[in-house]
């Protein structure tokens, strides 16, 4: 075996010629595929990123039922809230849990008035858990009592400036209340429900205003590293059904089938690559065994035996789709680090892309994961390449091959 | 000329397993690529339908200034003259009237802010997948009357269950108080929470009664003859134009676009994407391509040594090689895009996404059907260049075959 | 919607305690008019007519509202096909009826903002609570209008936290009675964006309050909001089932 193996990387040495043009394809389609594979995940990733970043958290705490109905009713109580906080702060792979008291309100201003989403958040737990605090384009976040921040596209609606006063009517737990709040700082995001249908103000104040002492909902954020699903199936375990813990997918089940189907998309022009590649792998073989007939010829008359020149074959291809392989997967998994540094603009198409989630740059993601899926399509392939013409070559004649023209 | 070609060919059928695998070389990428686009189309194609069979429409007819948020509801006062101008235009192939206002729906002593939508029940369910949502009692129907639909999770809130009363209060500074009271015939469960808990469905004549006016809308919902994908923009946009000009400023006529932008950017981003998609499988085939072409001509090398030592001049071997190239690359790449076009105008016919596909399209309100489409330049781009990438791949070796001396090439290796 | 109806009762409301001095502080001034939201009964028909450019909208509306303001009914009298609904105010609870709906219906507070009506009355942020918890008071100066009448100008100023979406009120209240005679409301920037004018004043039981106001919104052409008293009885004894449910349903169970 191991002679023919040398045998094998002989020959390939020896035609350089049919060694770089087969090489080349296998390259190409390996990091078309790894691009392919890297582009879509990362894209993806980037997407929840930013959701996860400036929104929601990697992961989120409800009282089952908050989520099918949101109403002040579902709220943690003080004590749940702090019990739970400890509970899950203490955990390594957690890095920050925030309460939030979320409640549906009116804001006024002098020109108008628009329904909005009134989040209290605790501004010096919820930096630790999204970035809500570094989009602040005018002003500064929330500090003290009497403050809102709000989104861009919401201010400019209702026409307020910085330091002046709105109004915020919201339906209690009791009654209907109302307070004057300050506006010190106005964010963009890029997540349209977030510029244009939600005003932050302090936890406290919340609480205050709507009677309601405790929180809707705690978001988490993990330490670099970590893995959400894991931590949120671990979670799920250790509180049980007194709590409902929800991960990205959770809380946007329509997104979840979205992505499910573009895997299903990426995996369709994956097999096409793969075909075009393979079938370019076996028409090169099988054309150079034809024209290599002669020396097999030789071979076999110099005493190989046609299993062993079937296998030389097979071999020959392995190593060449083996080659063509590494350089596509080392040229695919730089190309996608590449990328997943310095990311792909799509300002330009910005238009609506705020309401859809997305932030304006995207990143690939750099994974050796597409490389194994990519080797084993390769040496599949390889292997059924070489099939016809090996078996060819080892129905020959030796006389009759020699003669071959 | 003659002769070169008939010994062109006769060396061809003299090796017919080398003739077949150049032919195949070209085909095989013609092929594929065809393929490519042609799916390339169905996607895109199904993006649009979703969007504008499922959903808005291919143009809506408001009225102007609609989006104003001064105006709170922004109503067409009579929809018929709409009506009937749609009706003259013989592109409009169907249209659809729909009223909605915000309004509060109350159950015993509990009540929520709600969007009530009224709607033409046969014809409305021709461009929403709203009937695969319900999920208790049954749709509305053409002939109902004090009958509404509500999401589920509103339901829940207002303690209210299939076959209850319900009471939907809407107020206008201009038209005053309108009462409903429909009874509960349906439930439905939309993939998206925040419409479970807001959505109500009644019939347009009830919803007409809310703001007592029978013939208000607050949109006419249209859709037009021929439009094949979002390849026949223009059609609509052309459409869109002479419909604006017979109805008028006092309403607004706008392409789907207007009414998804979100859809409308995303099919931005595909155009790029796919192109590059394009461009590597352009890449790849041509390889391939210049793989076998290459190949063919130079293992020929020995052959033509012998030929030029038997005394042919270097023009006429050269004009075999060429020759040979051609007919072999023209009949990959015609068979190539003909077997390709084939297939995409079979697969464009519609074919099914298999069993678990359509379940989770239709959870994200998507249809399962793809249709395969290419278009003419496509399937004349792909054929037309793979047989210019394999006569250059030909020509290189050929040429310098024909330079060598022919001992040289007697003894080529390669 | 509960504000504006408390705004219409307290615009009718505006009562003389005691006579004035000269030249009054700002606290005096702010108790003379707080004292106008005192207790007493009010039942009477009011008219209020709403002009926009595209339309114009009359409603008759009975009254009755208890001592404390903590309850109130309104009964529409027109336009014909309103008639017959009405509104309860329980302290901070708000139901409506119609004969449409055959039930009472209880409305959320917050949702329905200023739909109802769809008027521009003001006063809205005067009766909530007493004004010193949202406002700071300032008297701007003294002076005689056309009619030879001495007004003072108090400036009302909202506190940080006070839900007013305005900057600054002024009203001009004229010296003795401390009727409100005119409120200018303030945005933020200094511009006038909307303007109460009160006239007709009629004195009862040793109270004055006017019979019409116009309540201008600056921000938009052509758009006012008319109220004319028609009739009225002041500490009038109002049967305690007049606020219930009961009787918002029908009339025959108001007592």
């Amino acid at each position: 075996m191991n002679t023919l193996m040398r045998l094998s990387l002989r020959n390939l040495r020896r035609n350089r010629r049919r060694t770089v043009l087969i090489t080349a394809i296998v390259a190409l389609a390996t990091w078309a595929m790894m691009a392919l594979w890297g582009i879509s995940d990362g894209f993806t990733e980037s997407m929840i990123r930013s959701q996860t970043t400036l929104d929601t958290g990697s992961l989120q705490l409800h009282l089952p039922g908050y989520l099918d109905d949101p109403d002040l009713a579902n709220v943690f109580s003080p004590e749940q809230l702090d019990a739970l906080s400890a509970q899950v702060r203490a955990w390594p792979q957690v890095r920050q849990v925030s309460a939030r008291l979320i409640v549906d309100g009116l804001l006024q201003s002098a020109y108008g008035s628009q329904g909005i989403s009134l989040r209290g958040l605790d501004p010096s737990l919820e930096p630790q858990v999204t970035q809500l605090d570094q989009h602040v384009v005018e002003g500064r976040f929330l500090q003290g009592v009497g403050e809102v921040v709000m989104g861009k596209k919401l201010a400019e609606q209702l026409d307020v400036r910085l330091g002046e006063r709105v109004v915020v009517q919201v339906q209690g737990v009791e009654r209907p209340r109302s307070k004057g709040f300050r506006l010190v700082g106005i964010s963009t995001t890029g997540l349209g429900l977030l510029d244009q249908m939600t005003a932050f103000i302090l936890l406290s104040d919340a609480q205050a205003l709507t009677e309601v002492q405790g929180a809707s909902e705690l978001a988490i954020s993990l330490q670099p590293g970590a893995d959400a699903e894991r931590v949120d199936q671990a979670l799920e375990q250790e509180l049980g059904q007194a709590v409902e813990v929800s991960d990205f997918f959770d809380l946007n089940p329509i997104m979840a089938e979205s992505l499910y189907m573009q895997n299903y998309e990426n995996l369709l022009w994956m097999s096409l690559i793969a075909l075009l590649a393979g079938f370019g792998v076996a028409n090169t073989v099988t054309f150079t065994v034809l024209e290599r007939m002669r020396e097999f010829g030789i071979m076999l008359s110099l005493g190989l035996k046609p299993r062993q020149l079937k296998r030389l074959i097979t071999l020959e291809s392995l190593f060449l789709s083996g080659m063509g392989f590494i350089i596509g997967a080392v040229l695919g998994y730089g190309f996608n680090l590449y990328l997943e540094q310095v990311g792909i603009d799509f300002g330009s198409y910005m238009g609506a892309f705020p309401d859809l989630g997305m932030p304006a740059v995207m990143y690939a993601k750099a994974s050796w994961l597409p490389a194994l899926y990519c080797l084993a399509i390769v040496l599949l392939t390889a292997v059924i390449s070489a099939r016809y013409p090996a078996r060819r070559a080892a129905k020959l004649e030796p006389s009759e091959a020699m003669r071959y023209v | 000329m003659r002769l070169t070609l008939i010994l062109a060919w006769r060396n061809l059928m003299r090796n017919r397993r080398r003739s077949l695998l150049t032919i195949l070389a070209v085909l095989f990428p013609v092929l594929l690529l065809d393929l490519m686009w042609g799916l390339k189309g169905a996607f895109v194609r199904n993006m649009f339908d979703n969007t504008t069979l499922l959903e808005t429409g291919h143009l809506q007819v408001h009225e102007a200034g609609y989006k104003d948020l001064q105006n709170t509801l922004p109503l067409i006062q009579d929809v018929r003259p709409i009506l009937e101008a749609l009706g003259q235009d013989p592109q409009v192939r169907y249209f659809t009237v729909r009223l909605e206002l915000p309004a509060l729906a109350a159950h015993g002593n509990r009540s929520q802010g709600v969007l009530v939508q009224g709607i033409e029940p046969d014809k409305a369910r021709q461009i929403s997948l709203m009937d695969e949502w319900v999920s208790a009692g049954r749709p509305l129907q053409a002939d109902d009357h004090n009958a509404a639909i509500a999401g589920a999770a509103l339901l829940a809130k207002l303690g209210a269950q299939v076959q209850d009363p319900l009471i939907l209060l809407t107020s206008h500074p201009q038209i005053g108080t309108g009462v409903l009271l429909p009874a509960v015939v349906g439930q439905i469960e939309p993939p998206s929470r925040d419409l479970s808990r807001m959505i109500v469905q009644v019939p347009l004549a009830d919803a007409q009664n809310l703001v007592k006016n029978p013939n208000a809308a607050t949109s006419v919902v249209i859709l037009l003859q021929g439009i094949g994908g979002p390849w026949d923009q223009a059609v609509i946009d052309a459409a869109a134009a002479r419909l604006q000009t017979a109805l008028g400023n006092q309403y607004v006529v706008e392409p789907w676009q207007a009414l998804s932008p979100e859809t409308a950017s995303l099919f931005n981003i595909v155009g790029p994407i796919y192109l590059v998609f394009s461009l590597i499988f352009f890449l790849l085939g041509g390889l391939v391509v210049l793989n076998t072409l290459y190949l063919s001509v130079l293992e020929r090398t020995r052959e033509l040594g012998v030929i030029l030592a038997l005394g042919s001049s270097r023009r006429r071997v050269l004009g075999w090689v060429e020759s040979e190239s051609v007919m072999l690359a023209g009949i990959g790449s015609l068979v190539g895009s003909l077997l390709g076009v084939g297939l995409v105008w079979w697969g464009g016919f519609g074919f099914q996404l298999p069993g678990a596909y359509q379940e989770i399209m239709s959870a994200i309100n998507m249809t399962s059907v793809l249709y395969l489409r290419i278009t003419l330049e496509e399937a004349v781009l792909s054929g037309s260049l793979m047989f210019f990438i394999a006569l250059l791949a030909a020509a290189y070796p050929g040429w310098k075959a024909a330079r060598l001396e022919p001992i040289e090439a007697m003894r080529f290796v390669g | 919607m509960s504000k504006n109806l408390l705004s219409l009762f307290l615009l009718i409301m505006l009562i003389l305690p005691a006579s004035a001095q000269e030249q009054p502080t700002a606290e005096e001034l702010l108790a003379c008019a707080q004292a106008n939201w005192s207790s007493s009964t009010f039942h009477g028909v009011l008219s209020i007519k709403t002009f926009r450019p595209e339309f114009s909208r009359e409603f008759r509306l009975e009254v009755w509202s208890a001592a404390d303001n903590e309850q109130a009914m309104i009964r529409t009298l027109e336009p014909q096909d309103e008639a017959g609904s009405g509104y309860l105010l329980l302290d901070d609870e708000l139901w409506f009826y119609t004969p449409q709906a055959g039930q009472v219906i209880s409305l959320p507070g917050a949702s329905l903002g200023e739909a109802f009506f769809g008027s521009d009355v003001a006063v809205e942020d005067l009766y909530r609570g007493t004004i010193n918890e949202r406002y700071t008071a300032q008297v701007l100066g003294t002076r005689n209008d056309e009619g030879g009448r001495l007004i003072h100008r108090l400036r009302l100023v909202p506190l940080p936290e006070a839900d007013v979406v305005y900057g600054r009120l002024e009203l001009d209240l004229l010296d003795g009675s401390c009727a409100v005679l005119q409120i200018d409301f303030f945005d933020q920037r200094d511009t006038l964006i909307r303007e109460a004018v009160y006239s007709d004043l009629v004195e009862v039981n040793g109270l004055t309050f006017a019979l019409r106001s116009v309540v201008t919104d600056l921000l938009r052409e052509q758009s006012y909001t008319e109220e004319l008293v028609e009739s009225y009885e002041i500490g009038v004894d109002i049967p305690q089932a007049r606020f219930t449910l009961e009787c918002l349903q029908d009339e025959a169970q108001c007592g």
